[in-house]
């Protein structure tokens, strides 16, 4: 049992928080994972503090539980695993410590939101490659050490873009610099030298970063991270294009990721645009959703500093032949929903309430990646698994996004709910648990497994599991991070 | 050190008696891996031919078992194979079969002795490209093969360590990790996950060389490619006239004054996403992958380029998908190359010349002849890898060694313009030195100990990150303190995933306290 006062002697009374209601708030979350009631919830200011947490946590074998991003939280992974634990809230960690035009990077700390960074990189020329309207209180950092799918595939390269480099204290309590900011010297003493930790891997002959990504705070606590960015463009031409068919819009994705045109590139359907653009509920999602095809196709081109009108416009005539060929038409405007608005609101966090909770209070994400080749029958997969728990179909929002330049499709499935009706988040609970295994068999790839799904998801292979458990005694001996997270 | 007899047994149960050998007609075959020098030292005590998984899994847990060293490797080269006592060849040669191209997803999958030129002929065929090793395209086309894998295409195509997808590792041990999709649910498109990437461990910006157990299967990223399914190939080898260049297609060298002109260029060159190719080629460089046959007539171009040259320069490759996108894309480097003087290589807009460009640069059938050249030994230095700016300051900080020994007679003298590669688009860069030891030198180790030594002070004392030629304890043991003391970490890597360090790892890192 840790005790307060040794807390208190590390991050000051006013960051140690005992009082039962508050502790209540990081008890649970929106998912579906059982409630658990931290010890203390601490507030550390700076790595050093975190560095001595850990210490005092190994000491007294207390299980940390680090968390980024503010309330609410979705999927289980900020919720403690075990009793006894250590919430460390990280959200008050907001430094932006640099913001960097020539080599395209911006570094900040975890406690960082989408909201906080994006004015100081604009300022810098610069934008950050965004998920899919992240809600307000969303750290930056969290969202990529989640793997978060981002909305620009021709700049997703991998699938750990965009995050460069972190600074971590692993589990063992020892610090850590990832890729190039590894070393040698300090972080002043390297941009001295005209470096800018962008390069992830290494140093050497292994990429650390990696075995952080998707560790939902199993394997240590990162103290900041550094994001690659892209230039702001100079000028920006978004469209629409609607389809009953999704096979048509995924062959149009296809070549436009293939080639490499487009920024902002994604698949929505009509609920989750309508859910999306509408502002007032449920007038205005009803209006919208009715106005769209089944299938939405949102593209943005764009043009930088050299000729960018006739960049675009090359680019939008060899987009009329690929479109042509693919039997689809693309606007800028569809049904509703302007193609020139869509990109505002998608180049921001979700403005409040956070846009999946508009509909009914309550979503569950089921999600996962898979090819090209698999995403309509994965899709159906779910719309029949849905209706055959009850779930009504035309009310599931679905979102398609390429990633990793097009070898990847991460495909996603909000379930609205309302979580006052005890009948409806049962079907839920049960809709969410009872495809796992369907979707995998069907080619779904569960790569971030969070809350209830995971030990099944783990389970299908034994191999990584052990290999897995073998570098987390590499970097956390005592099991003090985040225990009872997904094969840990 | 002889094989006792029932190691040597296991061997020939698991391959059958003509897939294994100790006869010393073959070991030593395999004891002069290329460009180490003659004479070498030790041979394999006896080498092996899996031609599967299951195979080379059974190699390596009797080699676990017997306490005997096993390397693995596919096409090789160079430094990464170290034989020795008590330690057995695993060769892939025959593990050599394209498992997947698929096209809509843009991923292939290989055994790790499909060598790159086979790949690529196939994705072209298929409107496809793979990122070739710049080791050349007779090099092995698994991604965790090559030391880097950084090649031509890097500007537009990455490297390795990024455009890595699924794979199958048999662990130092002899435990089978299907990493990704591919352990989940026997797909290759992911190689990350469920939860934290194993990718993580199985390399990094360089490889471990054979030191971590075997790679035996992997996907990688494939990239559209807009020229044509095979080029059109005149004359015959070594005079080969490759003198197709596809609509769309353009090659132009351009050279600066200052270094920083030319960062300058780089930089917005990438930021327009305007070049498929871009690799910051010296004069030397250049020369040598025109020249087809001997040092005279290399010696003669170099003559002819290096009096027309600025400075430090680069060669630029564009190849568009369409009329449109390539007249964009021409007048947006001129714009570029006017802001930042930039002077033209005339003979490289020779058509003639520029589709031999063209096809070497594409195909990297130059590669050798660009880095290692021909007639002499090669010496040099492998940078490592952050800001576009910062290796080309590192190489520039290197190359007053090599002016060095150039002056003292060491070198032949080809320049002292820095050799640096600009990747995905100007996000990040990696740098060389390249240089060819003058055949009067008695001890050409001798000088590639002067650059070493040289470039790995200048690496620490200057902050320019790890170099990736690190390997080996004593390196990493000198640059790991000076970098989050990573060495310890990879050695808890080697430790925990090769506990009876089975896997010949000299070029790694070894499991030593």
């Amino acid at each position: 049992m840790i005790e307060k006062r040794k807390l208190v002697s590390i991050v000051s009374a006013g960051n140690v928080i005992s009082e039962p209601s508050a502790l209540e708030q990081y008890a649970g979350d929106m998912s579906f994972v059982n409630k658990v009631k931290p010890d203390y919830v601490v507030k550390p200011r700076k790595t050093d503090d975190i560095a001595k947490l850990i210490k005092l946590a190994r000491e007294t074998s207390t299980p940390l539980v680090p968390v980024s991003s503010g309330a609410p939280h979705f999927r289980g992974d900020t919720v403690p695993g075990v009793g006894g634990a250590v919430v460390v809230d990280l959200s008050g960690m907001k430094y932006i410590i640099r913001a960097d035009r020539l080599n395209r990077v911006a570094m900040f700390e975890p406690g960082v939101t989408f909201d906080e960074l994006i004015p100081a990189v604009t300022r810098e020329k610069l934008r950050l490659n965004m998920p899919l309207l992240p809600r307000k209180t969303k750290s930056v950092a969290a969202s990529m050490l989640e793997r978060e799918p981002v909305l620009m595939p021709k700049y997703h390269w991998d699938i750990a873009d965009p995050l460069n480099c972190v600074e971590i204290i692993y589990g063992s309590g020892e610090m850590f610099r990832t890729g190039a900011a590894a070393g040698p010297g300090s972080l002043e003493e390297q941009w001295a030298a005209g470096g800018a930790q962008v390069e992830a891997a290494g140093p050497s002959s292994a990429s650390w970063y990696r075995i952080i990504q998707g560790s939902q705070g199993t394997m240590g606590i990162v103290t900041w991270a550094s994001a690659r960015c892209e230039l702001l463009p100079s000028l920006e031409e978004p469209f629409l294009v609607g389809s009953s068919q999704l096979d048509r819009l995924m062959e149009l994705v296809h070549w436009l990721v293939r080639l490499r045109i487009p920024n902002e590139c994604l698949i929505l359907n009509n609920c989750n645009l309508a859910a999306i653009m509408a502002e007032k509920w449920p007038q205005d999602y009803k209006a919208i959703k009715e106005s769209l095809p089944t299938w939405i196709l949102f593209y943005n081109l764009a043009g930088y500093d050299y000729l960018p009108e006739e960049r675009i416009s090359s680019q939008v005539e060899d987009i009329k032949d690929i479109a042509q060929r693919a039997g689809v038409e693309p606007a800028h405007t569809l049904g509703g929903v302007s193609a020139f608005e869509l990109l505002k609101v998608v180049q921001a966090a979700s403005a409040e309430p956070y846009w999946k909770l508009r509909a009914k209070g309550a979503c569950h994400d089921t999600f996962f990646i898979s090819n090209f080749q698999k995403v309509g029958e994965l899709t159906d997969t779910m719309s029949g698994a849905a209706d055959k728990a009850g779930y009504p179909v035309p009310d599931m929002g679905i979102y398609i996004q390429p990633i990793v330049q097009g070898a990847n499709f991460h495909c996603e499935f909000n379930l609205f709910y309302d979580p006052e009706n005890a009948r409806e988040t049962g079907r839920v609970r049960a809709l969410a648990t009872g495809t796992i295994n369907s979707l995998m068999a069907r080619g779904a790839f569960f790569s971030r497994p969070y809350g209830e799904i995971s030990r099944t998801i783990m389970n299908k292979d034994a191999a990584t599991v052990m290999a897995l458990n073998k570098v987390k005694m590499i970097l956390d001996p005592d099991k003090i991070m985040n225990p009872g997270k997904l094969c840990f | 050190m002889a094989l006792k007899r029932d190691f040597y047994k296991g061997l020939e149960d698991i391959l059958g008696p003509e897939f294994v050998s100790d006869d010393p007609v073959i070991t030593e075959t395999y004891a002069n891996p290329v460009r180490a020098g003659l004479p070498t030292g030790a041979r394999f005590e006896a080498i092996t031919l899996p031609k599967n998984t299951e195979e080379v899994q059974a190699i390596v847990r009797l080699c676990n078992k017997h306490k005997v060293q096993y390397k693995a490797s596919s096409t090789g080269w160079l430094y990464s194979d170290p034989a020795g006592p008590n330690c057995i060849k695993i060769d892939l040669r025959r593990m050599n079969h394209i498992i997947e191209i698929n096209e809509k997803s843009m991923y292939a999958v290989v055994e790790p002795y499909v060598i790159g030129a086979q790949l690529q002929a196939e994705c072209m065929k298929r409107g496809l490209n793979c990122n070739l090793t710049g080791a050349g395209s007779n090099c092995s086309a698994l991604p965790l093969a090559a030391h880097v894998n950084l090649g031509h295409l890097s500007q537009s195509g990455s490297y390795g360590e990024r455009n890595q997808l699924a794979l199958e590792w048999v662990t130092g041990d002899g435990e089978i990790v299907r990493l990704g999709s591919l352990g989940s649910i026997d797909e290759w498109f992911c190689g990350d996950g469920p939860g934290p990437s194993l990718r993580g461990i199985i390399r990094g910006n360089t490889m471990p060389l054979g030191g971590l157990g075997v790679y035996t299967k992997a996907a990688q990223k494939l990239y559209h490619w807009p020229g044509p399914a095979t080029f059109p190939m005149e004359g015959v080898s070594p005079k080969y006239k490759p003198a197709y260049i596809p609509p769309g297609f353009l090659v132009r060298y351009f050279s600066f004054k200052t270094l920083d002109l030319m960062i300058d260029a780089v930089l917005k060159i990438g930021e327009a996403e305007i070049a498929t190719e871009l690799m910051c080629f010296n004069a030397a460089m250049m020369a040598s992958n025109l020249a087809t046959q001997n040092m005279e007539e290399e010696i003669e171009i170099y003559n002819k380029f290096k009096d027309s040259v600025l400075g430090p320069g680069f060669m630029v490759l564009i190849a568009a998908d369409s009329a449109r996108d390539f007249e964009y894309k021409k007048r947006v480097l001129q714009l570029i190359v006017d802001e930042t003087g930039g002077k033209a290589l005339e003979e490289v807009e020779d058509p003639e010349n520029q589709g031999g460009y063209v096809w070497r640069y594409f195909r990297e059938t130059g590669s050798i002849k660009e880095t290692g050249r021909v007639l002499a030994p090669q010496a040099g230095m492998v940078g490592g890898g952050d800001s576009f700016p910062l290796m080309s300051y590192f190489i520039k900080s290197c190359s007053k060694v090599k002016a060095k020994l150039i002056a003292d007679g060491s070198l032949f003298d080809d320049g002292t313009s820095p050799f640096i590669q600009s990747i995905e688009h100007g996000h990040t860069g990696h740098g060389e030195v390249l240089a060819r030891i003058s055949i009067r030198v008695k001890d050409p180790r001798q000088v590639q100990r002067v650059i070493n030594n040289a470039s790995n002070e200048i690496a620490i004392k200057e902050f320019f990150g790890v170099p990736q030629h690190v390997w080996s304890d004593t390196l990493h043991d000198m640059y790991g303190p000076n970098a989050s003391n990573y060495h310890l970490w990879l050695r808890k890597i080697k430790k925990t995933f090769d506990p009876n360090n089975a896997s010949e790892a000299s070029t790694y890192i070894t499991a030593k306290e």
